[in-house]
């Protein structure tokens, strides 16, 4: 009791309770998907109301519908569009123009069934953005439908192939792993034979179960408990716990326990903390009765289990696993003598392990390196949702008994080796083998430390003295992390335009006036050859496939026409800013540069600022603070330039490292986002870019794109600067009165700031 | 050199921890004894500056007729160092510490030695026997090696006034006596204050004695003249185990030795029983200790 009272202190519950708070936000910011809320919403509305619609047909012909459906909305709005188009008015005055286009969209309406034409007036009835999000959903149930008409076809295949495989020679052989395998496989999916799966609403069930991050926070915090538990080896009570009746076997029992309780209590409380918010979000409460195939990912799932039923099952798989890998980590920490080193090859083996599943594929034969991983084992529901076998001669075992039968047995070895080890070792022995390579490399380093300028030292207190450096791993990694997850994806025919803004765009786009202007031509052209065929075919002159020919040119003239509506508009608007502010932009794509800092940036730009200033906070309120707390402030004061001087070099290395942490945070960011969607034209006008009208227009009409993201870099570090400042002055408190309770008050302000300034400002 | 404390007075809220102490420091040993609330740290702290006078009423502190706090960095640039709590930065190395405070303490160049700062860190690890440990890092060492570490920083740089608090707490005798030795050496051309618990390492090398209590300066003189002051003061006695206890509610007793006949208790007081044999040869420091503090 008492050690589970040391371990889960106040502070400890804290962080449990922060990171149960920063998962919630990473399951919505994964959900949200570069929405916003009441997008999210809105969507989430449209597929309960989809799936009420088409929940009492049969799943086939639910699917034709939506088909069908979703096509008619396109193809209505397109032809909308083009109707409303300059090119379209003014081919409305030629002779057979407009009355053609007009024909069209009310042919469609006519054409269509009643179900149709009520989907393309409520497609109409809404705005922009929720016609999107509509038709994201229509796709979505789709492919769900597809699936699942599909699903006891898949499932009878597998017996019709067994049945036909056994025919074959090579497969025949009935001591060989391939018959074993295909008799094995049919067995499996004996059980799922009777499963019915229909459409119901299974999106909060299909989003928990895809969320895998929930996993490696839990990891995170059993680390944390773990490092925690090996305080006594750094604090001087190994000696005393060593000497004590309950100090050895007991105790190593206590904390296994302690790990077996801890882990159960961390996962519960992730868990179903998501899961609830998850339902919260989508409901659907009532259709976790029902199969758990009928999540689309779950068509080889060979266990007859209901979406309720497999959450249950899943979440004790993944204490398993959880609990698993905690005792094997302890073992290590409790065989490596000093925790850090331990930490350190911890770090480095989960880096050598990531590599590997990253790299080799599950088909290659050393596939076995990717299933038996720690990654693997982190993103457990994807692994016991898949169907495969591994196996010899007429064994054959799935890939998931072997994880949980590999992974259960590492840990009792392990538990068990660590529990006599503990009990065993003495604190004062001689020094390992890893202690004395670990101090060879630490001696090299501390001779060229010693030569460090004071400056380089404050830094260096900042970050390793004042372990800041746990602080710098985790805003670098949540920079990688949203700087790669939630990427945009374009379609083919914007990423058609986008090559031809690359080849042909920039300050000289003559080349596509030139090209829009023949494509009108070129339509206009097709409308008169459309013409004197019409009289022609009225004077029998030629034949209905003729006219059919010359019409359907027409079509497509207009279909290319529609293509490049993109570069009209941006044309007009390059000759309205030439007219307004007497600026020449140049022809660029808007995409990539909207995910980088425009509207589908918000969120992203939000959380690196919002992490850049707490890390800020977090680190460089030590600065002073770790003065009072190691005892030495007394002596620099008291040294000749322990006041002035030092202070001095302490803001230097402070302003250093919040430089240098908002460099690597906006470097990482755009470096990944250079490789994703490019940056071109970086020395065009920022006006160029069209959703940067009307944004500060002094700024923007007076720089290139690349100075608008070093005007907005220089925005982000004046923020962490700032909060430099207030650190200092945190720090200052801390260090004289001791309480640090202004630490967090004070974040709490910065933090609200920066999203007053984010919102209200377009450089933050 | 002359470090004058004039009328020096510190109130922390309502405890008056100094009450208008006067003296003149030259070059020399001092050990300064007091016990735990004397108002030791509180002196060493306003002669180095870490903590406030109280206004214009706290009294000045003159080196060589001028207020250190007028002089500033200069002043602080001829003090050093050792305070009672070890404070380090456990990742550093003692080179790496040392060249720190080096640089701190603004030191440059060479000495009037003629040797230069890395020099001079060498030699102050080599004297703190540290040579073997020079780039591991501090947080790992004992309680012993930590203290000669911050004994080395406060000698760097050759110091004018060289302020130690405990300075050998934690040292084995063989250290104690070594480093006892090395600052008897340095005390020629210095103003040296050491504040201690320990008598026996005032006894052997301090040239003048301070005796702090209550914030004030109750006694001072060198160790012959204070130990000559108890003469007729101090005596023995031997008794039993049972007596022990009355004779310590009524006299003070220090060493209490194991004889044949009984337990021998030293006493010390102006008023002892008759029955003690004064003690005329033996007396020391720890005597007029507890003379003044029990």
């Amino acid at each position: 009791m008492g050690e589970a009272k040391r371990i889960f202190s106040k502070k400890m519950c804290i962080l449990i309770g922060i990171a149960v708070v920063v998962n919630l936000g990473l399951f919505l910011y994964g959900e949200l998907g570069g929405r916003s809320i009441s997008d999210m919403m809105f969507a989430k509305k449209q597929y309960q109301e989809l799936v009420e619609r088409y929940q009492g047909m049969e799943a086939d012909k639910a699917a034709e519908q939506v088909g069908t459906e979703f096509s008619a909305v396109r193809r209505y709005a397109k032809l909308l569009t083009a109707k409303e188009t300059k090119e379209q008015e003014n081919l409305s005055s030629m002779p057979g123009g407009s009355s053609q286009t007009q024909i069209s969209a009310e042919e469609l309406m006519e054409q269509s069934d009643e179900a149709t034409r009520e989907m393309i007036k409520y497609h109409q009835s809404l705005t922009e953005e929720q016609q999107v999000q509509l038709e994201l959903q229509m796709k979505e149930l789709r492919s769900k439908l597809t699936y699942l008409a599909g699903y006891k076809k898949s499932v009878d295949n597998v017996f019709t192939n067994a049945e036909n495989m056994k025919k074959f020679s090579i497969f025949s052989k009935k001591d060989s792993y391939s018959y074993s395998n295909i008799i094995r496989t049919a067995k499996d999916f004996e059980r799922v034979r009777d499963v019915e799966v229909t459409l119901d609403n299974d999106k909060a069930a299909d989003a928990f179960v895809h969320y895998n991050l929930m996993y490696y926070i839990a990891a995170g915090l059993m680390v944390v408990i773990i490092y925690g538990l090996f305080d006594e080896r750094e604090n001087g009570m190994w000696q005393i716990v060593h000497n004590t009746p309950k100090g050895r076997t007991e105790l190593a029992v206590k904390r296994l326990l302690l790990l077996v309780c801890g882990s159960f209590a961390i996962l519960l409380l992730l868990y179903a903390s998501t899961f609830l918010m998850s339902l919260g979000l989508y409901g659907g409460f009532s259709d976790l009765a029902n199969p758990v195939q009928t999540l689309q990912d779950y068509g080889k799932f060979t266990y007859a289990l209901s979406k309720g039923g497999y959450i249950l099952r899943l979440f004790f798989l993944s204490w398993f696993v959880l609990c698993g890998l905690s005792v094997i980590l302890w073992a290590l920490f409790v065989v490596f003598r000093n925790r850090n080193h331990t930490l350190i090859c911890t770090a480095v083996f989960v880096g050598i392990e990531i590599l590997v599943y990253q790299k080799i594929e599950i088909q290659s034969i050393y596939n076995a390196f990717h299933y038996i991983n720690v990654v693997s084992f982190l993103r457990i529901s994807d692994l016991y949702s898949i169907y495969m076998n591994w196996g010899f001669g007429t064994y054959v075992f799935s890939v998931m008994s072997v994880v949980v039968f590999s992974l259960g047995m590492v840990s009792v070895l392990a538990a068990v080796i660590a529990t006599v080890r503990y009990a065993g070792m003495r604190p004062e022995t001689r020094v390992t083998w890893l202690a004395r390579a670990f101090a060879v490399v630490h001696k090299q380093y501390q001779k060229l430390f010693a030569k460090y300028p004071v400056v380089l030292k404050e830094v260096h207190k900042l970050i390793i003295t004042g372990k800041g450096l746990w602080a710098v791993v985790c805003v670098l990694i949540i920079a990688v992390y949203f700087s790669t997850s939630g990427q945009m994806t374009f379609t083919d025919a914007q990423k058609e335009r986008d090559k031809m803004y690359l080849e042909h765009g920039g300050e000289d786009y003559s080349y596509i006036v030139d090209y829009v202007e023949e494509q009108k031509e070129n339509y206009r052209k097709a409308v008169e050859n459309m013409e004197a065929a019409a009289e022609k075919y009225e004077r029998g002159e030629i034949d209905l496939s003729e006219y059919s020919s010359v019409v359907s040119s027409v079509y497509y003239q207009r279909a290319a026409l529609s293509m490049i509506q993109e570069y009209q508009e941006k044309i007009s608007y390059a000759e309205r800013i030439k007219e307004e502010y007497g600026v020449d932009i140049w022809l660029v794509s808007d995409r990539g540069y909207e995910e980088i800092f425009g509207q589908y940036s918000s969120q992203r730009e939000l959380i690196l600022l919002i992490a850049l200033v707490t890390v800020v906070m977090l680190i460089i309120s030590e600065c002073i603070a770790m003065e009072y707390r190691t005892g030495m402030n007394m002596i620099v004061h008291s040294a000749g330039r322990g006041r002035g001087f030092f202070m001095c070099q302490k803001i230097i290395a402070c302003v250093l490292v919040t430089i240098g942490l908002t460099v690597a945070v906006y470097g990482i960011d755009y470096w990944n986002l250079y490789k994703i969607y490019g940056m071109p034209y970086l020395s065009a006008p920022a006006v160029s870019l069209t959703f940067l009208e009307g944004t500060s227009m002094k700024l923007v009409l007076n720089t290139t794109i690349g100075g608008w993201i070093a005007i907005c870099f220089a925005a982000r570090a004046a923020v962490a600067l700032v909060t430099m400042a207030a650190a200092v002055f945190v720090s200052k408190i801390i260090g004289k009165k001791g309480n640090r309770s202004i630490m967090p008050i004070v974040l709490v302000g910065l933090i609200a700031a920066v999203c007053i300034l984010h919102k209200v400002t377009a450089v933050i | 050199m002359e470090l004058e404390l004039k009328n020096l007075k510190k109130t922390y809220g309502t405890v008056q921890a100094l009450k208008g102490v006067s003296y003149t420091f030259t070059a020399g040993i001092y050990g300064i004894l007091g016990a735990n609330g004397a108002g030791k740290s509180t002196m060493i702290n306003l002669i180095t500056d870490n903590v406030s006078r109280d206004g214009t009423d706290g009294g000045e502190i003159l080196f060589d007729g001028e207020d250190i706090l007028k002089l500033g960095k200069d002043f602080r640039a001829l003090v050093g160092y050792m305070p009672q709590q070890q404070g380090f930065y456990e990742d550093f190395s003692p080179k790496a510490f040392l060249k720190y405070m080096a640089e701190i303490k603004g030191l440059k160049g060479k000495n009037n030695e003629g040797k230069s700062v890395n020099e001079q860190i060498d030699e102050l690890i080599e004297v703190v026997n540290l040579t073997h440990v020079a780039y591991k890092k501090i947080g790992g060492f004992s309680g012993g090696m930590k203290q000669r570490v911050l004994l080395a920083q406060a000698l760097l740089g050759n110091p004018k006034i060289l302020i130690l608090d405990e300075p050998t707490a934690g040292l084995d005798p063989k250290e104690r006596i070594g480093i006892r030795n090395y600052i008897a050496e340095l005390s020629k051309d210095k103003i040296i204050l050491f504040a201690t618990h320990v008598v026996s390492d005032i006894e052997c090398i301090a040239d003048h004695v301070l005796l702090i209590k209550k914030g004030e300066i109750v006694v001072t003189g060198t160790p012959v003249e204070l130990i000559e002051q108890m003469h007729g003061k101090v005596a023995e006695i031997t008794c039993t185990l049972d007596d022990v206890g009355k004779l310590q509610e009524q006299y003070k007793v220090g060493n209490i030795r194991q004889r044949r006949n009984g337990l021998a208790l030293r006493l010390v007081g102006d008023k002892l029983p008759e029955e003690a044999v004064k003690v005329e040869d033996n007396i020391d420091l720890e005597d007029v200790y507890l003379y003044y503090f029990e």
